[in-house]
């Protein structure tokens, strides 16, 4: 080794750092080596000059008291507190660590968003109208004498069964564009089933003249014990618009009237009217 | 001419087998409290040391050394085997140091230390032979340490004055050895530069 490499490498040599074949090197070199060994002893006094260092200050005696009295209370409070306060105590003490915050804020962040997405979900988002055409497309038509009107508009093979698709088409419909507040989709809900009702009464009254009037009849008044049920369940449910069991007996109100309705309108036929013919498809 | 080098200890600090790091912390786990004053009577001092190092205020240093103790008892359960228990609480001192040096630089953007007047010590406090007092050399090299950068005054502190193996102060700060070996140099020729004016002829550096 020259001077050069000794000098370059001589604070880790002080330092106790190089490497066991260099050590022996600079060993050799320093003994018969007066400048760098000038240099080796203007280290060794740095280093004895740092050991100086007095920051003149000893330990609190009080410390240790503090520290256990910390330790204590903080043990009652966690034994005390409820699993939900211990959850707020370990998020806390996460947060505590500047350099972790970010990722852990970035983490909840993104869970958070995806829970609220998941609970916020839309119940339904495809209107109930929309559906209820669209399976009436190929649905053979009411004979014209039936239905006492000219409406031409093609009439459901069963009202049910379309409003029972389109809770189901609801379901699984594609997610809304913002988080909707509680309130605004039970009224998204309710306008849902009041759309399939309004529907289904539609079709309750084309067909009226042609059921029977007995089952009609027996129909009729438990529309009514379900309007009154809708009344109350809805007036509650207005007032506590986030209490689930409300808002959940009131739209069960609601499916309860669509059941009806759609059992209306399946209803057997009076016996003097004739079958409904196949205008689509005559026989031949 | 006979040359010495330093010789590490094990973080500067001995550990004996009846009171060794495992077996503190095995009595620790256990929930014995005599182990833990135990850790606090041989750390307290140089940790306090260390976070006053970093935050250059006493009161300040006391507080976050009460802070790390408390941190440490908490998180002893989280603490490996293999690990060093000295390396481990100056690793969450330093955590403790950094978050709080990170809050007060929000606060007023820069770090004060304590008995700031005495930053520039004048001619007058130099004895008749040049030599400092050891209380006025410890207020130069205070000072010089407080215009290190915070890496640079983290890697000196652990080297210079807690003497920590480069491997001790990788595992203290996380930094890479040629980061510690660069700053490192760095700093004691910023340090050197330093004190140099306020020593005489006999502590040529």
């Amino acid at each position: 080794m020259n001077c050069d490499d000794v000098l370059l490498t001589l604070e880790e040599f002080v330092d106790g750092e190089l490497e066991p074949i260099y050590t022996e090197q600079t060993r050799l070199h320093l003994e018969t080596c007066k400048s760098c060994w000038a240099e080796f002893e203007v280290l060794k006094d740095e280093q004895a000059l740092f050991a100086k260092y007095d920051r003149g200050f000893d330990v609190p005696p009080t410390m240790w008291n503090a520290i256990q009295a910390q330790i204590n209370a903080e043990t009652l409070v966690e034994q005390k507190s409820t699993p939900f306060e211990q959850v707020k105590l370990w998020l806390r003490e996460i947060f505590k660590t500047p350099q972790l915050s970010p990722a852990f804020a970035l983490i909840l962040i993104v869970v958070t968003a995806g829970v609220t997405y998941w609970v916020m979900r839309p119940a339904s988002v495809q209107p109930v109208k929309e559906n209820i055409a669209g399976n009436g497309t190929s649905n053979p038509p009411l004979p014209a004498p039936a239905l006492g009107n000219n409406e031409s508009s093609p009439k459901p093979q069963s009202t049910g069964v379309p409003v029972k698709s389109s809770v189901a088409v609801a379901k699984s419909a594609a997610p809304v564009r913002r988080a909707q507040t509680p309130a605004e989709l039970i009224r998204e809900a309710e306008q849902k089933y009041v759309s399939a009702i309004l529907l289904l009464q539609r079709d309750v009254k084309r067909q009226r003249e042609n059921l029977d009037p007995q089952v009609i009849a027996r129909l009729e008044t438990a529309l009514g014990t379900v309007d009154q049920t809708i009344a109350e369940t809805r007036a509650v449910a207005r007032k506590n618009p986030n209490d689930p069991v409300a808002v959940q007996y009131m739209l069960a109100a609601y499916g309860k009237k669509v059941e009806i309705l759609r059992e209306m309108t399946n209803a057997p036929v009076r016996p003097d009217q004739p079958e409904p013919k196949d205008e689509t498809f005559p026989r031949s | 001419m006979s040359v010495a080098v330093g010789v590490k200890s094990v973080g500067g600090y001995a550990e004996g087998s009846m009171n060794s790091s495992q077996n503190l912390i095995a009595r620790i786990r256990q929930g014995e409290a005599e182990a833990f004053r135990f850790v606090f009577d041989r750390y307290s001092r140089p940790v306090m040391s260390f976070i006053f190092d970093q935050v250059g205020n006493r009161e300040l240093s006391e507080e976050l050394a009460q802070e790390t103790f408390v941190r440490a008892y908490r998180m002893i359960a989280t603490l490996r085997d293999d690990t060093k228990l000295s390396t481990w609480l100056f690793g969450i001192a330093k955590n403790v140091a950094r978050e709080s040096f990170r809050t007060r630089q929000r606060d007023d953007h820069r770090v004060e230390l304590e008995d700031s007047g005495a930053a520039e010590l004048p001619d007058a406090k130099l004895l008749p032979d040049g030599k400092l007092l050891n209380k006025e050399l410890s207020q130069v090299i205070q000072n010089a340490l407080a215009k290190l950068d915070e890496d640079k005054r983290l890697i000196f502190s652990l080297q210079a004055f807690h003497q920590y193996s480069y491997e001790e102060i990788a595992e203290i700060t996380g930094f890479s050895i040629p980061k510690i070996k660069t700053d490192l140099h760095r700093a004691k020729a910023e340090m050197r530069k330093r004190i140099r004016p306020y020593l005489g002829d006999s502590h040529e550096l």
